[in-house]
């Protein structure tokens, strides 16, 4: 087959005219989930406790001039976001929408690097592939409006780079489970579900021995293999019937908010494109369409073409801008790989990898600050120990105690407040003792590294220590088996 | 109840069908998982719920509900022998108010690390908290020129009104602790405040002074013995039955979220050995912190004119240890005991051995007070604080991890 064939084959598939209900239904649903988020947000008090009430915020390398609004700001902020998730679910004013939520949500998301959360990434993502996408182009208050815009059919390509970016947070999330942590010692799932003994039904199940392996087996089996599942027609609604429940188990036993909402609703992505069709009334789908014709035919291929045909993908400057995007997705989690040692302790590549529930990290950080004894007196230099709750919340505190680069931030922190007090320039070493999912707690920075002189960047950071050695045997699969 | 005897869903058959019908079942399927969530009808009972919820019940019964019952017997007596030495002004009396005093701050130190449900600070980060702790003893918000002004209003006749209505720095064991050992003729408060300016304190005289300072002893140690038992009451399974909001979290009693925060707010009670007993009452006198301007500062130690401050920071750790390791070397209820049975048995003996130390270092301080102390050997305060620095670091790092514990407060979101 020759190139030009291939690129004609590739066309004819990126471009297949598809139902856009399923789309449709996507941005409907994703703008109600977020727009629960949103909600719930604001009635956890997380604006207050997140925003207003810390007084120090840990910034993205590259992203330090992302500041919190006033209090009024922030409340605005959500108020924002709130009224954009509405507008994306109507499809009203779509393109205005879905970049508000955007920049909104990824603005808010930056103020504090001890916010991340993948799910909180993915959103980021699906907004920004959304806003190139023409999602309003049915069931929408757009397409209501403004006839022109609407559109019985979309480009296959839409749907496919939508499952693209959902699948990879599965398949991701799958590969960090393949480690000797999680596959032989079913670590960190065994010191979560340890307490989790109250839980309905499950609890007991759970307090078996055999329970974290099977879970954590199950996980990665799970994760591993569950966009081909979904991919194909015949095991699909198997494998969301399982996803469903995978989610909602997880959910039950973990704390991860809105994570289970929004992958059962995003995956839907996977099914065919006139899926909401089947479910919904024809009498109500047809007046989404703003299809006045009483007879609709019930498969998208026989609708009528209310719209141009899709255009062309391949040899356009928008499948360049597809592939690097897809790339780039594909690019990002895998590097950790550049940097030594084991990414759950150094962190070196631990951000937008989707490493999903991999590590349980807590640790203790005292910060040792020398200070200056002048130049008549360099010998009456003094230490004093700084306990990073003197500016963080207990919430960032403990998020800090695993992360390097926060760390180190903090570090700088206290350098510039020491010297805004008039102590000159000060020393700061970190005493560090971290465990990582269960281990005996090691040093996570060289305590002898003065970390004012220590800049982060993408680089190696050689002021983290290696990990520590793996679990022992005492907590292997085997062991524990034998347990009564 | 065993496993077998838990009602057991039985999972739904599922056919291949066609796309239309495969969604219904899963919403069904969720349906009915949601709705297992959501009652108390499937839960099981509390003989189910294993070793966790035991530890929860031997905390409750052998380790807070008799700490809290020893200071309210330890706060009567503190009634009694003040009133008595209101009554008296002698000093033989007085002498027996102090001594009452030391013995019921001694056994309220070892309390200080069992601040959960009423104890705990009346926020919505602290399930169940009632502001009790901080009318016992508001340390370390301590503030004695409040109390002379107090003195020289008079206000504590007012008992009762007094009692609702003061700040906490102006009630409970700091407050006492001034009133009762403090003989200086003076005020602590500056030249410019109104009690000095006003010429009021002046006016008083000596005599008055130490009688006033008696009679609200007399007032806070009734109080005090109030507030002991409203906290004692809280907790007691026929009044307000704080007992079962912990031990039953997540089984049915509804302050706690879950077993999880219950244990998390245990943890955060342990956290005062940190944030209090290594960083304020150790750290900071020690020249260790920033707000120290000199070598040490004797003047931010606890015990200012009891000189108990030694004895203070050893009550801290013997109420850690009978809050991990239980009220007896074989306590098998224990938080302790879930780190053998999470396999950590090693940092259970290293917990061990690190508190061990940590009270060797107390004794090894040869002099009397703390404030001698950092004048005479100041290394063996360094000592001290380096050992109770490696406790808190296992505390804080794998104990945590190990058992899945993090600390309430200072909004903690959602995790992935």
């Amino acid at each position: 087959m020759t190139t030009t064939e291939w690129r004609q084959r590739l066309d004819a598939v990126a471009n297949a005219p598809r139902d856009a209900a399923s789309l449709a239904a996507f941005r409907v649903l994703f703008g109600l989930v977020l727009f629960a988020s949103v909600v719930r947000a604001l009635a956890e008090g997380w604006v207050r406790d997140f925003f207003i009430e810390r007084s120090f915020f840990f910034k993205y390398w590259g992203f330090e001039w992302v500041s919190p609004l006033p209090d009024w700001g922030m409340y605005a902020a959500f108020a924002a976001l709130g009224l954009a998730a509405i507008g994306i679910a109507a499809g009203a004013w779509y393109r205005l929408s879905v970049a508000t939520f955007f920049v909104g949500f990824t603005y808010v998301e930056l103020i504090d690097v001890t916010n991340y959360l993948n799910h909180y990434y993915l959103v980021s993502l699906l907004c920004a592939l959304c806003f190139f996408l023409p999602l309003n182009a049915a069931w929408s208050i757009d397409a209501w409006r403004e006839p022109t815009l609407r559109r019985s059919t979309l480009p296959a390509w839409n749907t496919y780079l939508l499952r693209f970016q959902v699948g990879l947070v599965y398949v991701f999330a799958g590969l960090a489970k393949l480690s000797e942590d999680w596959l032989v010692h079913a670590q960190p799932l065994r010191i979560w579900l340890s307490s989790r003994s109250d839980l309905p039904v499950l609890g007991s199940v759970l307090s078996e021995p055999w329970a974290p392996h099977a879970l954590a087996w199950g996980g990665f089996l799970f994760d591993t293999s569950i966009v081909v599942w979904l991919l194909s027609r015949r095991t699909r609604p198997l494998a969301y019937l399982a996803l469903v429940t995978f989610h909602l188990v997880t959910g039950a036993l973990f704390t991860i908010g809105m994570f289970p909402f929004i992958m059962t609703t995003v995956v839907l992505v996977f099914f065919s494109p006139s899926w909401p069709r089947r479910l919904l009334p024809q009498r109500l789908t047809r007046w989404l369409d703003c299809d006045p014709t009483p007879q609709l035919p019930s498969t998208a291929a026989a609708l009528p073409s209310t719209a141009p045909a899709a255009i062309g993908l391949v040899g356009h400057r928008t499948a360049w801008l597809v592939a690097a995007y897809c790339l780039i997705q594909v690019l990002v989690p895998l590097r950790h790989h550049l940097y030594p040692g084991d990414v759950r302790w150094n962190e070196e590549g631990m951000r937008w990898s989707w490493h999903v529930m991999v590590r349980a990290k807590t640790g203790s950080v005292t910060y040792r600050v020398t200070l200056p004894g002048g130049p008549q007196a360099p010998s009456r230099a003094r230490t004093v120990l700084v306990n990073p709750r003197r500016y963080l919340t207990q919430y960032q505190a403990e998020e800090m105690s695993g992360q390097p680069d926060l760390i180190l931030q903090l570090a700088h922190h206290i350098a510039r407040d020491f010297a805004e007090r008039g102590h000159g320039h000060v020393q700061i070493r970190a005493d560090t003792l971290v465990s990582l999912n269960g281990r005996a707690p090691a040093p996570l920075i060289d305590p002898n590294i003065d970390l004012v002189t220590v800049e982060d960047g993408p680089w190696r950071a050689r002021w983290i220590t290696a990990a520590p050695p793996p679990l022992g045997p005492e907590r292997a699969i085997t062991a524990q088996l034998a347990l009564p | 109840m065993s496993v077998a005897a838990l009602p057991i869903r039985r999972p739904t058959a599922i056919e291949r069908r066609p796309e239309r019908q495969a969604l219904r079942p899963a919403i069904v399927v969720t349906a009915c998982i949601l709705s297992a969530c959501s009652t108390n009808e499937s839960k099981p009972g509390p003989e189910a719920s294993g070793e966790r919820q035991q530890v929860l019940a031997a905390l409750a019964d052998d380790v807070l509900r008799p700490a809290f019952a020893d200071f309210a017997s330890a706060a009567d007596d503190v009634r009694s022998a003040t009133e008595t030495h209101a009554g008296s002004l002698s000093a033989t009396d007085r002498d027996a108010a102090r001594a009452s005093w030391t013995s019921a701050m001694l056994v309220w130190q070892r309390a200080e690390l069992m601040q959960v449900g009423p104890g705990a600070p009346a926020t919505m980060d602290f399930p169940g908290g009632a502001d009790l702790r901080d009318a016992i003893y508001s340390f370390p918000i301590v503030n004695t020129c409040v109390v002379d002004q107090e003195l020289v209003s008079g206000e504590y006749a007012d008992r009762a009104g007094f009692a609702s209505g003061a700040a906490p720095n102006r009630l409970g064991l700091d407050a006492l602790e001034y009133l009762l050992f403090n003989e200086a003729p003076d005020n602590s408060c500056a030249p410019q405040v109104a009690i000095n300016t006003s010429g009021q304190w002046a006016s008083l005289g000596d005599t008055e002074i130490q009688k006033r300072r008696a009679d609200y002893a007399a007032a806070l140690g009734g109080i005090l013995a109030d507030d002991a038992r409203r906290l004692v009451d809280a907790w007691d399974p026929a009044v307000g039955d704080f007992r079962r909001e912990l031990v039953d979290a997540g089984f049915g009693a509804s302050t706690f979220r879950d077993q999880k925060q219950a244990f998390d707010a245990v943890y955060s009670a342990l956290l005062y050995l940190d944030t209090e007993t290594k960083d304020t009452k150790l750290a900071l006198p020690a020249g260790l912190s920033i707000e120290c301007a000199s070598a040490t500062c004797p003047e931010a130690l606890e015990s200012k004119f009891a000189k108990v401050s030694k004895q203070q920071i050893r009550s801290n750790l013997e109420g850690l240890g009978t809050v991990i390791f239980g009220p007896e070397p074989e306590s098998d209820r224990t938080l302790a005991a879930l780190l053998g049975a999470a396999g950590a048995p090693d940092l259970r003996g290293r917990m061990q051995a690190e508190l061990t130390a940590a009270l060797a270092a107390v004794d090894a301080i040869e002099e009397t007070s703390l404030a001698d102390a950092l004048d005479a050997d100041l290394a063996s305060v360094l000592a001290l604080h380096d050992a109770v620095k490696k406790l808190t670091d296992s505390l804080k790092s794998q104990f945590a991890t190990t058992l899945d514990m993090a600390a309430l407060g200072g909004g903690i979101g959602d995790n992935d």
